[in-house]
């Protein structure tokens, strides 16, 4: 039997190193003190101590008090060795959604995005995310986000696709602004209400900023700044504690935080008000096709196929 | 020591009253109304509360239906079952999710004074954080 090499890894010793790191960590975790290790944060792992393990940055192994480490058993399941750092917890990677801004489909990446295909429609997407600064031509599509600075300048009827947009220009002339999770605007922009599209999740107007716009349509409205607008929503609307409204509002709710202002026409009205029973017939219609359907069934069980009309 | 205490009028929601109400402190409306009401207090209308007419307070919550102006010193706050048309004018307000408000809204945080009736002609309000001139100090 040759004796192990050291440096060597292979997949036997990779799997034990991971073993002995995680039972390490554990028994070592039962006698830490309350005062942090320094060393722990700062040296960096070898592979010959710990080749697989995770340092989280900041971490002070001080949750876990070596009196219960021991009575309560074993601590959080090592499920699979090399996730977890001193003090038990596991870190997870982050979780977003993409959204093709070819076919519409929606789906969930877990870490890193390393397939920038669809899953459905196989068109090739743009991740990077797009910084629009002096004239541009052509259209802006990504499933990052998009800054668009005072300055920028897009062609008439460009198609602007992200899944942030920040805009602090003027995007009056563009074909359509897409934006599948927020669009956030500041000082100083100008767009053109009807050209919102896409998922249209949510405006926001930037804390600090002052938006001034002949019109806003949106499904949910987040108001952190000042915004003067005839405002329409289809969803909701709220007004943060520094946030102001001026002009004129409409939708189904509102909600205003302590410390907002509002100076406006509002109509704030939920679309049931008032409403009952809005289909009173089709409970009779439902009804008649079921019958027809028990005739057609027993009529060909009778072998009379003509009794259902 | 009996200033102390702050009294509390209860109207109950069996209670429909067709006239104004002056109060100094506080009260809770859960009936019917039908006129104004002035308090110089805290005034709560319930949830089955109903209010035609004018509210001039100090404070409000909202809970129940009020057809009419409402001009509060300090705080308006519409619950989640409130139901306001009219005009609303004060320096803080609430609302919830839910509300069904129609009307106008003159909420400034940086301070608005509820001397102008709803019916008259409103005190202009400021654009600034700039405090308000006294119009005896002018000139």
């Amino acid at each position: 039997m040759s004796a192990r090499k050291s440096g060597i890894i292979d997949g036997f010793t990779s799997v034990q190193a991971v073993k002995h790191a995680a039972e390490r960590g554990r028994a070592r975790a039962r006698t830490v003190s309350a005062e942090p290790e320094p060393q722990e944060k700062t040296a960096a792992p070898t592979h010959a101590e710990n080749p697989l393990r995770v340092i989280r940055p900041g971490a002070v192994p001080t949750s876990v008090p070596p009196s219960d480490a021991g009575a309560s058993g074993p601590h959080p399941e090592p499920r699979t060795s090399g996730m977890e750092n001193v003090s038990g917890v596991r870190t997870m990677p982050s979780r977003r959604t993409v959204v093709c801004y070819v076919c519409g489909y929606s789906h969930t990446v877990t870490g890193m995005l390393r397939d920038p295909f669809c899953p459905k429609c196989k068109s090739k997407l743009k991740t990077g995310d797009v910084m629009v600064s002096g004239p541009y031509s052509g259209d802006v599509e990504t499933i990052g986000d998009v800054r668009i600075m005072s300055d920028a300048r897009f062609d008439d009827g460009a198609k602007i696709t992200g899944r942030c947009i920040f805009v602090s220009g003027d995007v009056s002339n563009t074909g359509s602004l897409n934006f599948m999770e927020k669009l956030v605007l500041r000082s100083g922009c100008k767009l053109r209400s009807g050209s919102l599209g896409g998922r249209n999740t949510e405006v926001e107007i930037a804390s600090g900023e002052s938006v001034v716009l002949d019109e806003l349509i949106c499904e949910n409205l987040l108001v952190n700044g000042h915004v003067k607008s005839s405002i329409q929503v289809s969803c909701s609307a709220s007004i943060s504690a520094g946030g102001f409204l001026e002009g004129s509002f409409s939708g189904p709710a509102l909600r205003v935080e302590d410390g907002a202002g509002l100076i406006a026409d509002v109509h704030i009205e939920r679309s049931d008000d008032g409403v009952e029973n809005p289909h009173p017939a089709r409970a009779g219609s439902v009804l008649r096709n079921a019958v027809r359907i028990i005739a057609f069934f027993l009529a060909l069980s009778l072998g009379a196929p003509s009794l259902w009309r | 020591m009996e200033a102390d205490k702050v009294s509390k009028t209860i109207i109950g929601d069996d209670i429909e009253i067709t006239g104004s109400i002056k109060c100094s402190s506080q009260i809770q409306l859960d009936g019917r109304l039908v006129g104004d009401l002035f308090c110089n207090g805290v005034a709560v209308i319930g949830k089955s509360a109903v209010v035609k007419g004018n509210i001039t307070v100090e404070a409000v919550s909202i809970n129940g239906t009020v057809q009419g102006n409402i001009t509060a010193k300090d705080r308006i706050e519409m619950k989640s079952t409130a139901r306001v048309h009219g005009d609303i004018r004060a320096k803080r307000l609430t609302v919830e999710d839910g509300v069904t408000f129609i009307g106008k809204s003159e909420v400034n945080p940086s301070g608005v004074s509820a001397e102008g009736m709803p019916g008259g002609s409103p005190a202009p309000l400021p654009q600034s954080a700039a405090p308000q001139q006294d119009p005896q100090r002018r000139g």
